[in-house]
């Protein structure tokens, strides 16, 4: 039972637009914003009776964008059930694999989706054709780096999306010095265009104060707890402990054994989305309320992290966390350089797994260990804690599982930030009959912060420019389900 | 122009990238169709292609998960001259197929089970589930393009298939299955002696250290590659992990477990069915364990095993 009361829609939903829909609710009392994530695939229901060998293969299904996350991740998970810890070089091989993920996500939302949305402010159309008219130079650099990416990855992994080399206690395949030295070759070419881009971001963004000036709106504010992984106090992608932190900056928690991230996290389900609402369950769920949602993706990394390693990405953060006045960073649009000190992060990291030399010697797969009930696999994809929660029978075939998505997560934090600008949109179609063309750009700008996977969030997924919802449906329905508005 | 359309049902997404992944080729069919919708790719409204009167390729990726998916596939197809069922969840269903012999309500329930807060409410139109489909249940489409998600080879066989289209104006044989008429084994990059392959007894992929150059059916790992179509020149038998069964059987109305079974039974302990008679080789294929999530992975509700069971229930004409 709940207190809270929603709307029903009297008008039937015959054509659904992209991944999502924002429906605005409004009352006398009140204007709220719900997030919709539109279809439901079921991988923990699919998940029970399979052999969880097989698991990385079959839960990669999830995405098709961040397959690899989630393939890495349910090798986590079934590294513990099978209770092998992974070889040192196979860890290298994963977490290299990770970094490429989080390299190929950040960029291309960064590139393509993050510098038309910020530089273009103001303008009808923002988008990458835009963009382009304006600074082909820029566009091509950032077209030049995914088929790079793509190169780099085909050659490393082989099949680009859902492909399989993670098994219980290790990879299936190495790789020798000379695929690396091409990879090394090839990563020199992205990060030669990658500072293009972040030239370009901070003259255009950054030292124009563009950014400081588009932050003082209050909208993109969001006071919440923020939680991600850190190794010894510094930014973690693959393996640390959790972090968690309110919105003055205080730590709440850590975490060390992953497995008890469900001290931390609770889910509601709702009746008018097929993804759960996570909240941080020692504040007791209040909808629509930052005082116990969580924010997880590259802002909340930099937010709970006390250092991030490499010495590029390192002065980025520092001067990340002086333009911003410190931590933490409350204001969403600081996402976008956030994933810019990431992208950083991860080919400096890259490097230095490329020089390791456990990178080529040792064994690829410890096939020793004593299996258990249950195993928790927990890491950070490019938007955030993702975590599978695996348990099995004594013949090692999977009786339950389950998958928290940091789109999922995130999904409390995007309704509260479009709640924040919904009174106005209502106020400007009440007045003039539809709203604003400011504040749809205002929304569009929040939700593509978030930067939202919603093939994630289900597990399932219309995707869209990019797992990037950039038109949405938009409605306003009256407490009565009338629709007044339709976008 | 002829007019092409891209809708997304029920993806990961993957058929998305991979489409937008083929580069220069897409430029050479944008020289005969204009994209009328592709939301990943331009900004065009639902309500622009509802305008359309008639679509000259529409290419229909994942499979139908809601009431609003079918009903939008169903319209959408019947004002279409050539339809396209791309990836494996379009053609046979893929991996969210392994919920067919559930219904969405039990389905949703594992989810729901797992709550540590309800909330009551309004769904504010939340689309129906229906029980799950392939878009090959909704329509005969004209081509079929498998693989999760489909390979280059195939992208590229599908593409000289709409440029044919529109300098023909028909599309001869449907349905037209993409990928080559072969199984994966015989082009194995391992090769395989395929008439003297020796299965000794049956291994879990984590029970064996992989050998990179021997045939996963002779180091006893369940390969789905003698019964799976060649759409993808061995990607992932390349990075040393067995074929899973994504392409789909070899041929369009085949059945990937019934080949694979008999494809077992021909090498497996082939050297000692004599001495361990049936009782032996049962509690050998017993340790295969997930029968369906290992032969029907992809393609469960497509599988003769599906249709048995509907036609048990009555449900099937």
């Amino acid at each position: 039972m709940s207190e809270y009361r929603l709307y029903k829609v009297l008008d039937p939903v015959t054509l659904v637009e992209g991944v999502a829909r924002v429906v605005i609710v409004t009352s006398d009392r009140e204007v709220r914003a719900v997030y919709q994530i539109m279809e439901f695939r079921g991988f923990e229901k699919l998940a029970i009776g399979r052999k969880m060998e097989e698991l990385p293969r079959i839960m990669s299904a999830i995405c098709g964008v961040c397959s690899w996350s989630h393939h890495l991740v349910s090798g986590k998970a079934v590294d513990v059930v099978f209770g092998r810890r992974p070889t040192p070089r196979s860890t290298l091989v994963r977490k290299l694999v990770n970094y490429i993920q989080v390299l190929d996500s950040h960029l291309l939302h960064f590139a393509l989706i993050g510098l038309p949305d910020v530089t273009l402010w103001g303008e009808t159309q923002r988008d990458i054709s835009k963009l382009l008219a304006k600074n082909p130079e820029l566009v091509e650099a950032a077209l030049k780096t995914r088929s790079l990416l793509k190169v780099l990855e085909k050659k490393l992994v082989g099949k680009i999306q859902h492909g399989g080399f993670v098994v219980p206690g290790g990879v299936t395949r190495g790789f020798n010095r000379d695929e690396i030295a091409e990879a090394e070759k090839i990563l020199g070419e992205i990060s030669d265009l990658t500072i293009k881009l972040h030239e370009f971001f901070k003259d255009r963004v950054v030292y124009s104060g563009l950014l400081r000036k588009l932050a003082e709106r209050g909208e993109f504010d969001l006071k919440a707890y923020n939680l991600g992984l850190v190794s010894g106090g510094d930014l973690e992608l693959y393996d640390g402990a959790l972090r968690l932190i309110d919105s003055r900056g205080r730590i709440v928690a850590e975490i060390a054994d992953n497995s008890k991230y469900s001290d931390l996290i609770g889910e509601a389900t709702v009746p008018w989305n097929y993804a759960t609402l996570p909240y941080y369950k020692q504040a007791g769920f209040k909808l629509f309320s930052e005082e116990s949602t969580i924010l997880v993706g590259p802002l909340a990394r930099i937010n709970v992290s006390s250092r991030v390693r490499g010495e590029k990405a390192s002065l980025e953060y520092g001067e990340l966390l002086e333009y911003a006045g410190g931590k933490p960073i409350s204001n969403l649009l600081y996402a976008h350089w956030a994933r810019l000190v990431e992208i950083i992060h991860c080919i400096e990291m890259m490097r230095e797994i490329m020089d390791k030399s456990e990178l080529y010697e040792g064994e690829l797969v410890n096939t020793k260990g004593s299996p258990v009930e249950k195993g928790v696999g927990v890491l950070e994809a490019p938007r955030g804690i993702l975590i599978h929660d695996y348990t099995g029978d004594g013949e090692l075939i999977a009786t339950s599982a389950r998958v928290i998505t940091p789109t999922t997560i995130n999904n409390m934090a995007i309704n509260t930030n479009l709640t924040k600008v919904s009174g106005r949109l209502v106020e400007e179609i009440r007045s003039k009959g539809e709203p604003s063309r400011e504040t749809i750009a205002i929304m569009e700008s929040m939700i593509r912060a978030y930067d939202p996977c919603n093939s994630c969030a289900t597990h399932v997924l219309r995707i869209n420019g990019h797992a990037q919802p950039v038109s949405f449906t938009l409605m306003v329905v009256s407490e009565e389900g009338e629709v007044l508005w339709r976008g | 122009m002829l007019k092409l359309a891209v809708i997304p049902g029920a993806i990961c997404g993957g058929c998305d990238v991979a489409l937008a992944s083929v580069g220069e080729k897409l430029l050479d069919v944008l020289k005969y169709y204009e994209i009328v919708y592709w939301p990943i790719a331009i900004d065009r409204k639902l309500s622009d292609l509802e305008a359309v009167e008639e679509i000259d390729a529409l290419i229909y990726m994942g499979g139908v998960s809601t009431r609003e998916e079918y009903e939008l596939a169903r319209k959408l197809s019947s004002k279409s001259r050539v339809k396209v069922a791309l990836g494996t969840c379009s053609v046979y269903g893929g991996i969210p197929g392994l919920n067919s012999l559930s219904s969405p309500l039990e389905v949703y329930k594992v989810n729901m089970g797992r709550s540590d807060h309800w909330i009551q409410g309004d769904s504010l139109g939340l689309p129906q589930l229906v029980p799950y489909m392939a878009y090959t249940d909704v329509v005969e489409p004209d081509i079929l393009a498998p693989g999760c998600p489909p390979s280059g080879k195939v992208l590229d066989q599908l593409l000289e298939q709409l440029i044919e289209y529109a300098a023909k104006g028909k599309i001869d044989h449907k349905p037209i299955l993409l990928g080559d008429p072969e199984s994966l084994c015989n082009k194995c990059p391992r090769n395989p002696k395929t008439t003297k392959i020796k299965m000794p007894g049956i291994k879990r992929l984590h029970e064996v250290e992989l050998d990179d150059k021997k045939c996963f059916l002779e180091q006893g790992i369940l390969c789905m590659g003698p019964a799976t179509r060649n759409i993808c020149d061995h990607s992932c038998i390349k990075t040393n992990y067995p074929c899973t069964g994504c392409g789909g059987p070899l041929d369009w109305g085949g059945d990937s477990g019934v080949s694979m079974i008999s494809s077992i039974g021909s090498v497996l302990l082939v050297d000692s069915e004599k001495s361990l008679l049936e009782p032996g080789l049962t509690r050998e294929i017993d340790k295969l364990r997930d029968y369906i999530g290992t032969f029907y992975r992809y393609t469960l509700r497509k599988s003769m095993l599906y249709k048995l069971r509907e036609l048990k229930k009555g449900g099937l004409k």
